[in-house]
């Protein structure tokens, strides 16, 4: 059990992340009401659906932020392709179109620093499934600001690379499988 | 002798994202010590600390990015500058190629792989010059 109740989740993953987070979604508990906040590589035209695609898998609201998004309980929110999503003072997300790029647009990093510079020890990091090194600095800066950190187990995950890195980085709080994600994710109600 | 400290590299950009993402391009470089601003006056009253690197953006809130590099530049001239920036106007870009800058990127998707590369290079000078003086 966790000793508070975190204000809210950041969520990132690239290839082999969707079908992690269908599962999730399907399973989720009824009284799941912390903001979840997602950066999920995909490319611009691809599955530009992502969000009515999860929707019919989720019973709450999923939000493609634009800008000053209010961060709500009770609500989902994904990047939009190709944009960086940031988390600010005040809890709103921001979109932003910078042409700057370090490894994927939306940056797993960018979104999970940001939320541990607004959150510090109230956010919880999830990084899953992917093939290059993004979030795995963000993992770090949310450790240090005493969040909780969870990567997918690399044994488990479809590719490997993205939790393995964050590993490699830092001491992560909890390595674990899907199904222990889950369960994580089911008990903070 | 060469000094092994770690280069000190300022970086001024008011976008946080874009702050974020050009620091996070430098992590990977090895021994250098990144510190942001996120404006001209922090990163001018932090000039003492004598910076071998300043990254610079152009476009600041309460500095014009031209003044800013001329300023560094007096105060210094062996502070090098590489000017990041959506600035494409050449006339521009040459005048303040003129102030001695060291580089100037196009802010674009290729651009941190591309200032990476131009830091690493550059530190490569720096500790050559160091040898030989």
């Amino acid at each position: 059990m966790i000793k508070t109740k975190p204000k809210a989740i950041v969520l990132g993953g690239s290839a082999g992340s969707i079908k992690l987070v269908s599962f999730f979604f399907l399973n989720l508990s009824s009284s799941f009401s912390t903001p979840l906040i997602m950066a999920l590589h995909r490319a611009n035209e691809q599955n530009s659906n992502l969000r009515n695609f999860f929707q019919e898998m989720v019973f709450l609201p999923i939000v493609e932020p634009l800008e000053a998004t209010p961060i709500e309980s009770g609500k989902i929110y994904l990047a939009p392709p190709g944009l960086h999503i940031v988390v600010e003072d005040n809890y709103i997300i921001n979109v932003d179109n910078s042409p700057l790029v370090h490894y994927s647009k939306p940056s797993i990093d960018v979104l999970f620093m940001s939320a541990a510079e607004i959150y510090k020890e109230q956010i919880v990091g999830i990084l899953v499934s992917g093939s290059n090194d993004d979030g795995a600095l963000g993992i770090k800066n949310i450790n240090e600001k005493g969040g909780i950190t969870i990567v997918q187990n690399p044994e488990e995950a479809q590719l490997s690379r993205m939790p393995s890195s964050a590993m490699k980085l830092t001491q992560v709080t909890h390595v674990f499988n899907a199904v222990q994600i889950l369960e994580f994710l089911n008990q903070l109600e | 002798m060469i000094s092994n400290q770690p280069k000190k590299v300022f970086l001024i950009e008011d976008n946080r994202t874009e702050g974020m993402l050009l620091k996070l391009s430098l992590g990977s470089i090895e021994n250098i010590a990144v510190t942001s601003f996120i404006n001209g006056k922090d990163l001018l009253d932090n000039l003492s600390q004598n910076p071998d690197i300043v990254i610079a953006d152009l476009m600041l809130p309460d500095i014009d990015g031209y003044d800013l590099i001329k300023l560094i530049r007096n105060y210094n001239k062996n502070i090098r500058i590489i000017v990041v920036s959506a600035q494409k106007d050449i006339e521009l870009i040459a005048k303040i190629q003129e102030q001695g800058v060291f580089n100037y990127l196009v802010k674009s998707e290729a651009c941190i792989q591309y200032l990476q590369q131009v830091i690493e290079e550059l530190i490569i000078v720096m500790k050559s010059k160091q040898k030989n003086s």
